[in-house]
């Protein structure tokens, strides 16, 4: 009830106005009373915007009241990835305490400004950290009082878990030795750039030819990643897990993530499927949510990268042992002994233990002539296992692994 | 001149024959490189794979189930893939193992001897045990009555807990690498790492 506190009389140049209208009135002085015009062009269109919105739904008015007056002054741009944003924090007057920040986003060729209004009970914690920061950079101290933890209800379907881990070394700097691996977690939401949930903290506003509507923006907020809009929350939280399991891994599955992830592919889930996972250009299904992980991903994102490094073939044996093959090298990079199609075999087998052999020799040389010797025998090997699977598909003619061949030589490997 | 020619001819048979018997003589090499027998040891009989080239000897238990994978048939051809795989019980069970099995001295002395091992579990989709084998040094110092007491122990005392409740038959694998010196130091830096991924994956997806 800032308005009510803060502004007891209403009369305007010898009008005399009704509570409401003299409420919103002062609202839009408050809302523009730091606001100095033509500094910035976005800035300038964001508080048209702004203005345009408010006169059909009154948000000016309902945003002052909650949360109090923008610091336009001390507002922060930024232009990531082809997107401008804006951030004004927002305070009650004569405070020293931001209540909230305004974020305003407007993707690169599009006139629509989606806008958020961040406040310190929202869920995500790297919101209310970031409102932290925000305090912290303004008023040169935390929120009193201190920010407190509450126990929140489950809402699974829309967490996710980031982890980030560190392999740590002890001994002295001549001959450090591996002693264990240290992991941190933060469980964040998913982001809904366009939610409702939250009674006008979010939306468009109006383009800058005043006749945009307000049902823009991407659905799912995916704007470039793939069309994941048919899987459900289940499924979604399996595949940004094996997406930041990979991009978070060693370069060879980075490089398959950057070529393919934002290359307009839908993945779904498909029930009715014979394998776990299948592939056809620019499409990727799994069986269900479960079978969804860091590997299956790979092995289907590989088959799409396979298609961008030799254009689109049909696939057959060769292309299917050099996905299965970049897997293993994957597996073998980050410490996991448990490679692919040589699982079902002994495992102290000469042939497994050869086959490890020709991957440490690969992983550590790239291929050479001499490893390069024994690609057929391992390709034949391979089908003996997966003939069931593989043996009706036509074998190809290409037995030279372009696409690894192609990561390797982005890896330096 | 005739009798220089075949002279010539002789000299030359004679290269010839000594060529010839250097190929076979080294194909007899190689056809025996790898040697298969069985050692009896108290505790029961190890087959045993050795290879000098690959400086390798691979032992597993005679009683180990022959053609498992006939068991595990599957049409799905990336089931594996989608299999996380397991973490062990503890990572101290493994080393404790070890312990239980060879002295302090005697790993002392493996150690000294650069004594390399490498173990393949044989599991099914839920980890139990369905075969073990051994992968040494060849000519390794270690004995088959060592091996079978480690096996022994090995069994009693890691167990594989599966990262998800998998509903398909599976036949799969796990495998450890070390060497006598990690042993003594109780470093095992590669299974630490492979227990820290799969500990991480644990966490990261929804498995039921």
């Amino acid at each position: 009830m800032v308005l009510s506190l803060l502004f007891l009389g209403c009369e305007r140049d010898n009008v005399q106005l009704t509570n409401d209208e003299c409420y919103k009135h002062e609202a839009l002085e408050l809302f523009l009373k730091d606001y100095i015009p033509r500094e910035d062009s976005f800035r300038d269109r964001i508080v048209n915007g702004v203005i345009a919105k408010n006169e059909s739904n009154g948000m000016i008015y309902d945003l002052a009241n909650r949360y109090g007056q923008p610091l336009w002054g001390i507002e922060r741009t930024a232009t990531e990835k082809s997107i401008n944003t804006l951030l004004v924090p927002i305070t009650h007057p004569n405070s020293d305490s931001i209540t909230a920040v305004m974020m305003f986003t407007q993707p690169a060729n599009s006139d629509s400004i989606t806008y958020r209004i961040l406040d310190n009970n929202h869920r995500d914690t790297l919101v209310t950290d970031f409102l932290l920061y925000c305090q912290t950079v303004i008023y040169g101290r935390g929120f009193n009082p201190n920010r407190t933890i509450k126990p929140i209800a489950d809402t699974k379907d829309s967490k996710l878990t980031i982890t980030g881990c560190w392999d740590v070394y002890t001994g002295s700097l001549t001959t450090l030795t591996y002693s264990y691996t240290f992991c941190t977690y933060r469980v964040v939401e998913l982001p809904t750039l366009n939610d409702d949930d939250n009674g006008g903290s979010s939306g468009t506003l109006p383009g800058s030819g005043g006749t945009g509507s307000d049902g823009g923006g991407s659905s799912g907020g995916n704007s470039g990643g793939p069309n994941t809009s048919s899987l459900d929350a289940t499924a979604k939280n399996n595949l940004i897990n094996a997406r930041i399991s990979l991009e978070s891994g060693p370069c060879l599955s980075k490089t398959i993530m950057n070529s393919t992830w934002n290359s307009n592919l839908t993945i779904g889930v498909n029930s009715s499927l014979g394998s776990m996972g299948s592939h056809s250009p620019g499409v990727i299904e799994f069986r269900s949510a479960t079978s969804i992980s860091d590997i299956t991903l790979l092995h289907e994102l590989f088959h799409e990268y396979q298609n961008k490094v030799n254009g689109i073939l049909p696939v057959t044996q060769l292309s299917e042992f050099e996905a299965w093959l970049f897997v293993d090298l994957y597996l073998w990079d980050i410490n996991d002994e448990s490679l692919t199609w040589t699982r079902g075999l002994n495992p102290y087998s000469g042939t497994v233990l050869d086959y490890k052999d020709w991957i440490d020799d690969i992983y550590e040389n790239g291929f050479t002539d001499s490893n390069m010797a024994n690609y057929t025998k391992w390709f034949n090997k391979f089908m003996e296992v997966k003939d069931s699977a593989y043996g009706d598909y036509p074998v190809g003619n290409n037995s030279n692994p372009g696409a690894i061949i192609n990561v390797l030589n982005v890896c330096n490997y | 001149m005739k009798r220089y020619f075949l002279n010539i001819n002789k000299f030359l048979l004679r290269i010839l024959g000594i060529i010839l018997l250097t190929i076979i003589f080294q194909g007899i090499c190689y056809s025996q490189d790898s040697k298969e027998f069985q050692v009896k040891g108290k505790k029961g009989v190890l087959n045993c794979t050795e290879s000098k080239s690959k400086n390798r000897t691979i032992y597993s238990n005679a009683n180990n189930k022959k053609n498992l994978s006939e068991d595990y048939k599957t049409d799905d051809p990336e089931l594996e893939l989608s299999f996380l795989g397991f973490y062990i019980s503890t990572y101290d069970s493994f080393l404790n193992a070890f312990r239980k099995t060879f002295s302090e001295s005697r790993i002392e002395e493996l150690a000294k001897h650069k004594e390399k091992i490498q173990i393949g579990f044989s599991l099914n989709q839920g980890g139990e045990h369905l075969g073990m084998g051994f992968v040494l040094n060849y000519g390794t110092n270690i004995t088959p009555d060592e091996i079978l007491t480690l096996e022994e122990n090995l069994l009693k005392m890691v167990s594989f807990i599966p990262l998800q409740k998998f509903e398909y038959k599976l036949l799969t694998s796990y495998s450890i690498r070390t060497d006598f010196d990690e042993i003594r130091r109780g470093d095992i830096t590669r299974l630490k790492k492979m227990e820290a991924n799969q500990r991480e994956r644990a966490k990261l997806f929804v498995i039921e």
